[in-house]
């Protein structure tokens, strides 16, 4: 109001005077330079300081306007579609494949199998009783005690509960006979009698409903359905000892076969030619082949005792290498193939590596003259021989040939059924496992092979981009784009379906064998490197690294300035109220500061880190409760800075003479202390604002200070701490700590630059 | 004089006390329940021994079951016996828990302020000496930077090429995993090696400030009139600003370095956690973030004290110099 | 050891005394009646006592005073100037600034036109300031660094209302004016002036206010000795206009003989002597001034000066010597002078000393 009525009287009085040129010597030439003016003109001229305001600027820019640029929200999680190996299979191996030890010498083996076999079948077990949840006791004779249990599989189990051997035993029942409408066919001959079948049949004329009847006296039950004895089955308490394994068997082809599965005549047939090493047998009018595949051949070493394999290429490979990195006097040495770890080991004894496998199998590095050799042997065998010995440089391996792997084929010669040792369980919730997998899977195993391609069928799956609906925090909504896999449909609606080569791996686990299939699955996209929509990358979160670059530093920014007011508002007006009024209020309020100095800041913040850790404060509120403690424990500072600037600017001559023209205290203060107050504070508070950024970033470092899922540079830098991070995603934590370098250092050039331009003895 | 110190010394110790006071109030409302799992412990060896009775005595022990101003008088009583008890999470007792670590923190800060004062005040005195001109502007641009330069940053990139990329130095921890198999030489210069890139660290962040304290100093010095005489008498640069100037840049210097007092003993918590040096830095960051609230008093009542011993010898200093502060 | 006690307690029982002394001292002037008022004189100071108490001990105890002014009597007629003059530390300054009432008396009264400054409320008393001003001695503190001039000086007369508003920027100008200020400075800033500039503001602020009465506080001291004859010069003309009256307070004796009717020489907090112009240069009766009007400068080489020469420095105010203050500097000082104080006398019609030589 002053000034411009001032202006005003100016320019009349110019009008009026006489308008005459002024001289070049004329003070009213000279330019007036508010002291304002004064120190902005010579901050302009300090670079340094234009450097740091120019820093200032672009963070400021870059921090606010940044993330509505690129457009992700501060935790916005990205995925993206992998090829990864998941576990799809599951496969274990039965022991003593096919090795029948009698109790009793007397007794005939070979006659007790089938019966032994199909009693128990699935079929039967379910009609015996004995479910998932029974557990069956059977006293032998001798004795011995055995109980029976459902294995998985379709499978009983059979244990010895007070013997020493762990044995599989049959159940004891044994089916007898299957009625075909009148007539009986009985499964076994050797139990064929004609008392037995009159009796049957009587008994089968007289039931009228179904049920499952035991016949007394002889121990026979019998099953009936529609009014007729179906199966009937013979109780043989007294039967001996008989070690058996299960096998698998495999449908191949339609519908019919898998029908052949399940009818265990067919199996026994099957079994019993098996056993003979017959090629054929005839079932039902229909010839049925047996092809057998390389005799599964159990080597058995004399060295060492045990049974053991023979390495494949791959693996003896590795242990070859293994072996040549080992020192002169090691005798083991470990090394990883194919993910799965094994042991080499020298036998000084014996002066021979073999391998050792995680679950105590024996293997025996070859040599590809080794493998040719044993092929020759493998084909060179007998159709029914038992045993045979290959030997090989010196050492000799007793190879007890079991059954290997059969397929049965029709007459037209395609596949019905695959026998194997090999059991399979499908790892996802109602899958059931293609033929062709388990197929491949089991020569695969059987080959030592540690990866396959089958051709399967199997959904045209893509990656596509949906959204969903999140809800962060504060209880907004937020829109977030992720990946998903998605069936490719036709234009009919339905997905299409094509027969794909897919991959798969062996992967051992304990004694399981875990069948892996490479699938496309949709994860975090972790670490990834910078790129086209990730223009830094991602983090370990799956957060994009640039995008939170921004937020951090609206975090930073927002800290940094929060906590300067706090620390301007306690710090000035108790600094000012000590100075002005001096006396009693002054040592009042010094010792009030020298007790906040007297807290120690780092432990503090340390233990009331912790303390906010175990309560599990929700981000936001971490960050206020920060903010607060940053501000209480940095006041004093500047309250001790304003009081001496007051005290020395009280004692000047200008403010005794506002005191001598009877200016009242109020203007007193703001129009004459504070203005001349203002230059100090204003440098204060701009480096303080580099130090409490630098001391936010140290916390949040530590863990101490935001966290996520908000960003913070120093929050950031922790990633780093892990060797792989630091090594290798450099995009992760570089561009954050030169940020926080930056920014202080803006603050610092612009503290500085102030520092300079306010300071009037400059000698520029 | 001697009332002055005492004065100063009954203030000190009255800020020390509420200073405590403050630390042990929030530190006993941590939730992290270390008695309960040390009773447990002390619980299973010993058939004897019942849970709740050894609980119990734990809390006597250590002034739990009182509120906090009963339990802090019981700590002041015993720390002034000297009796600070076991440390929780070390299993040992404090004072020794701290003497086994303390030194390396030492060594390293030491070594650390010997090089920051060799770099810093030739630099300073350099930049005083041509003001305005690019060295100086060079000086002051590398004070400000290593100033806003964050320390686990420096730690950061420091590991990241030296240690990863360039394997020059090794990564972390004080020793070799091969260290016992070495010649005590050999042993020394393993340490060593291990110690550069904690040491640099250290010294880094400090060197923006000392160096800029020392400049502003030598500016003053030399405007002074003292100066311009020795000049006008004719000594060469060398001898004025070796002998006049810089000594007497050195009594605030000197005066300034006794604030990096406590700094020594209080280790650098963050470099020690970066390398993982076991000093005393990184031993009680872990005690006071589980909670041990017999370390974490013992380690800050030494910081207080050390901070207060720092300010008297500081204000000495400057009573000595200046003798308009001896009448306040 | 013991010796040390003792000693000490010594001290202290000396210090106790001391206390108790000073106070008596206080309290017996106290006790005297309040002057009467003249209405000639504008101001009338009597028996003004002003000591600053020192702090000493661990607990900031008392430990004496510094007796800045002791018991000080004189008054300024309407229209005239009186100088003060005395070594630096004398106590010219305080005795100025109690005048105006920026430090609290502790014994004594100021009366203004009849009005006891210190008896006045706070509000009052900032209402009664305009009538009542200082010119500094600094003239590049005294100035508000960040305020134009025009603020400067229009400031305390806005506050106070001391023209109706239409008027205001008139009266700035014109003040200006008088102070041999330009129109144009009203927008600059006090660090583009010069020395002497800098102190026209200052007068220019203090007579913006229309004061009555102004106490210059060694207002030439801090400027060249050419500027010094200019800013007399505008002081006396500006006496004679607007019927100032002032107290001068300077150590430099040429410039108060010209600008003061009346003078008091202080010593050490006493006025040792008082009395016009004319009449203490033409008969210094103090020996204190004698030795300073000795020590005069006379521009002129042939004249031979006979200066007198003081021994011994000024003692320290808070431990003054017993009895006259002087005596331990004195070259005619007597046996009564150690332990007696002189008691001011008026020796000649309106010459005023206080000194044993003149005791009848």
């Amino acid at each position: 109001m002053l000034k411009r009525k001032l202006q005003h009287h100016e320019g009349e009085a110019a009008a009026t005077a006489k308008p005459e040129e002024m001289k070049l010597d004329d003070a009213r030439r000279v330019k007036v330079l508010s002291p304002g003016m004064l120190v902005y003109k010579r901050f302009i001229r300090n670079k340094l300081a234009i450097a740091g305001t120019i820093i200032l600027v672009v963070m400021a820019l870059f921090s606010i306007f940044g993330p509505m640029i690129v457009g992700y929200s501060q935790d916005q999680h990205f995925r993206r579609p992998e090829q990864m190996f998941m576990d799809w299979a599951q496969g274990s191996e039965n022991r003593n494949d096919w090795n029948l030890y009698p109790a009793d010498s007397s007794i005939k083996v070979s006659d007790y199998r089938i019966p032994l076999l199909n009693a128990v079948s699935k079929e039967k077990k379910s009609r015996s009783g004995l479910g998932a949840d029974a557990a069956a006791r059977y006293e032998l004779p001798n004795g011995t005690v055995m109980q029976a249990t459902d294995a998985n599989g379709g499978a009983v189990e059979l244990r010895v509960l007070n013997g020493v051997s762990n044995s599989y035993i049959a159940s004891g029942e044994l089916l007898v006979a299957i009625f075909e409408g009148e007539k009986l066919t009985f499964v076994h001959d050797s139990l064929n009698s004609p008392e037995l079948i009159a009796e049957l049949e009587a008994l089968n004329a007289e039931i009228t409903e179904s049920a499952q009847v035991e016949i007394s006296g002889e121990g026979y039950r019998a099953l009936i359905t529609e009014g007729k004895i179906r199966r009937l089955s013979l109780f043989l308490p007294d039967q001996p000892l008989l070690f058996m394994t299960l096998n698998a068997y495999l449908p191949l082809g339609g519908k019919d076969t898998a029908a052949l599965a399940k009818d265990f005549v067919f199996i026994s047939l099957a079994e019993e030619s098996l056993a003979e090493y017959l090629t054929t047998f005839t079932y039902e009018d229909i010839e049925y082949t047996l092809d057998y595949s390389v005799p599964d051949v159990n080597l058995r070493d004399a060295v060492i005792g045990r049974n053991i394999t023979l390495a494949s290429d791959g693996l003896s490979d590795a242990a070859e290498e293994a072996r040549l990195s080992m020192m002169e006097d090691e005798t083991v040495a470990e090394f990883m193939y194919n993910t799965e770890k094994f042991r080499l080991l020298y036998d000084t004894e014996a002066e021979r590596y073999h391998i050792e496998r995680m679950n105590g199998n024996i293997i025996i590095p070859t040599t590809p003259e080794m493998r040719e050799a044993y092929t020759e042997f493998l084909e060179g065998l007998e159709p029914g021989a038992q045993s045979d010995v290959f030997t090989w440089d010196g050492f000799e391996y007793r190879a007890n040939i079991g059954r290997s792997d059969v397929t049965v084929l029709d007459a037209e010669g395609a596949a019905v059924m695959h026998i194997s040792d090999l059991r399979f369980g499908a790892l996802g919730a109602g899958m059931t496992l293609p033929n062709a997998f388990i197929l491949q899977a089991t020569e695969a195993y059987r080959a030592d092979l540690t990866g396959f391609t089958v051709d399967m069928e199997a959904p045209l799956m893509e990656p596509k981009e949906t959204e969903r609906v999140v809800t962060d925090e504060f209880g907004n909504e937020i829109i977030e784009t992720t990946i998903e896999m998605v069936a490719v449909l036709d234009e009919d609606g339905n997905p299409i379906i094509e027969v794909q080569e897919v991959e798969f791996l062996i992967r051992f686990s304990n004694e399981l064998i875990y069948f892996q299939r490479e699938e496309t699955v949709v994860v975090l996209a972790m670490r990834g490197p910078p790129s086209k929509g990730h223009l830094l990358g991602t983090d370990v979160n799956g957060m994009d690294v640039l995008s939170r670059l921004m937020y951090g530093g609206r975090v930073s920014m927002t800290v940094g300035f929060a906590v300067i007011f706090i620390e301007l508002l306690i710090g000035v007006i108790i600094g000012g109220i000590a100075g002005f009024y001096g006396g009693w209020v002054d040592n009042a309020l010094m010792r009030f500061v020298d007790l906040f100095n007297s807290i120690p800041a780092w432990p503090m913040y340390i233990i009331i880190g912790s303390v906010l850790d175990a309560l599990q404060t929700p981000a936001t509120q971490r960050l206020f409760y920060l903010m607060a403690l940053l501000g209480l424990l940095g006041w004093t500072g500047i309250a001790r800075m304003v009081r001496g600037q007051i005290l020395t600017l009280r004692e000047q001559e200008f403010m005794v003479a506002t005191e001598a023209t009877g200016i009242r205290a109020g203007n007193r203060i703001f129009k004459h202390l504070v203005p001349n107050v203002m230059p100090l504070l204003i440098v204060s508070a701009t480096m303080g604002l580099g130090e409490i950024i630098l001391f936010e970033s140290t916390l949040s470092f530590l863990g101490l200070g935001v966290k996520y899922p908000m960003a913070s540079w120093g929050a950031m830098i922790t990633q780093a701490e892990q060797m792989y991070i630091m090594r290798t995603c450099w995009f992760i934590w570089v561009p954050a700590g030169c940020l926080i370098l930056l920014t202080v250092l803006g603050f610092n050039f612009v503290g500085d630059g102030l520092r300079d331009a306010f300071d009037p003895k400059m000698k520029r | 004089m001697t009332k002055f110190l005492i004065r100063r010394l009954i203030f000190g110790l009255i800020v020390i006390l509420l200073g405590m006071m403050v630390v042990y109030t929030v530190i006993r409302s941590m939730p992290a329940d270390y008695v309960k799992g040390m009773a447990r412990r002390l619980v299973a060896g010993n058939q004897l021994l019942k849970f709740e009775d050894v609980y119990q005595q734990l809390l006597e022990d250590y002034g739990l079951d009182k509120g906090i101003i009963p339990g802090y008088a019981q700590w002041v009583g015993n720390a002034v016996q000297g009796k600070f008890g076991n440390s929780w999470h070390y299993n040992m007792p404090v004072t020794q828990k701290f003497s086994d670590v303390i030194w390396w923190s030492v060594l390293m800060s030491s070594i650390s302020l010997i090089l920051e004062v060799i770099i810093c005040i030739p630099l300073g005195i350099l930049a005083a000496r041509k003001q305005y001109s690019k060295t100086d502007y060079g000086v002051t641009i590398f004070a400000l930077i290593t100033l806003s330069f964050p320390t686990f940053f420096l730690a950061a990139i420091l590991k990241f090429v030296f240690a990863l990329q360039l394997r020059w130095l090794p990564l972390v921890y004080l020793r070799s995993a091969t260290h016992q198999f070495m010649t005590p030489m050999g042993k020394v210069v393993d340490i060593a090696r291990h110690l550069i890139m904690p040491i640099i660290t250290l010294a880094f962040v400090h060197v923006g400030a000392l160096t800029r304290y020392t400049r502003t100093n030598m500016l003053d010095v030399l405007n002074t009139d003292y100066i311009r005489t020795a000049r006008a008498k004719g000594l060469p640069e060398k001898v004025v600003i070796n002998k006049h100037a810089f000594r007497n840049t050195l009594i605030p210097l000197v005066t300034y370095m006794s604030y990096l007092l406590p700094a020594i003993f209080t280790g650098a918590m963050i470099t020690e956690t970066m390398f993982s040096i076991p000093g005393i830095g990184k031993i009680s960051f872990d005690a006071m973030i589980m909670g041990d609230i017999p370390f974490a008093m013992f380690y800050t009542l030494f910081i207080q004290l050390l901070t207060q011993l720092s300010l008297i010898l500081a204000d000495i200093m400057y009573a000595a110099v200046d003798p308009r502060v001896r009448v306040n | 050891m013991s010796e040390r006690k003792n000693t000490r307690k010594e001290y202290r029982e000396a210090r106790a005394e001391n206390l108790r002394v000073l106070k008596e001292r206080v309290e017996l002037i106290q006790s005297r009646p309040a002057p009467v008022h003249d209405p000639e004189n504008v101001l009338e100071v009597s028996n003004l006592v002003k000591y600053f108490p020192i702090r000493v001990g661990l607990f900031s105890q008392l430990g004496g005073y510094v007796r800045a002014v002791d018991d000080v009597s004189f008054s300024i007629k309407r229209g005239t100037t009186m100088g003060l003059v005395g070594e630096s530390g004398c106590g010219k300054t305080t005795i100025g600034k109690t005048t105006l009432r920026l430090h609290d008396k502790t014994a004594g009264n100021i009366l203004f036109n009849g009005i006891n400054i210190h008896e006045l409320a706070k509000e009052e008393l900032r209402r009664l300031r305009p009538k009542i001003q200082m010119i500094f001695q600094d003239p590049y503190s005294s100035l508000s660094p960040r305020l134009p001039i025009a603020e400067i000086i229009g400031e305390a007369v806005r506050e106070h209302q001391v023209v109706p508003k239409e008027e205001f920027d008139d009266h700035i100008d014109y003040i200006m004016k008088v102070c041999g200020l330009q129109p144009y400075h009203k927008d600059r800033y006090p660090h583009e002036f010069s020395g002497g500039q800098r102190q026209r503001i200052c007068i220019a602020r203090s007579l913006a206010l229309k004061p009555e009465f102004i106490v210059c506080d060694e207002p030439v001291s801090a400027l060249d000795v050419s500027i010094q004859a200019q800013i007399i010069n505008l002081l006396m003309d500006l006496q004679r206009d607007f019927g100032l009256t002032y107290l001068f307070i300077s150590h430099d004796l040429s410039v108060v003989q010209h600008i003061s009717d009346t003078i008091g020489v202080m010593y050490l907090g006493d006025m040792v002597e008082y009395a016009s112009k004319e009449a203490i240069f033409a008969n210094p009766l103090h020996p204190y001034t004698e030795a300073l009007f000795s020590a005069i400068p006379i521009p002129d080489p042939t004249i031979k000066m006979n200066r007198i020469i003081l021994e011994g420095s000024i003692p320290s105010p808070a431990n003054p010597p017993r009895g006259c203050k002087f005596h331990t500097r004195c070259k005619r000082c007597m046996d009564c002078c150690k332990q007696d104080v002189p008691v001011t006398r008026e020796v000649e019609p309106g010459h005023f000393v206080a000194c044993h030589l003149y005791d009848k």
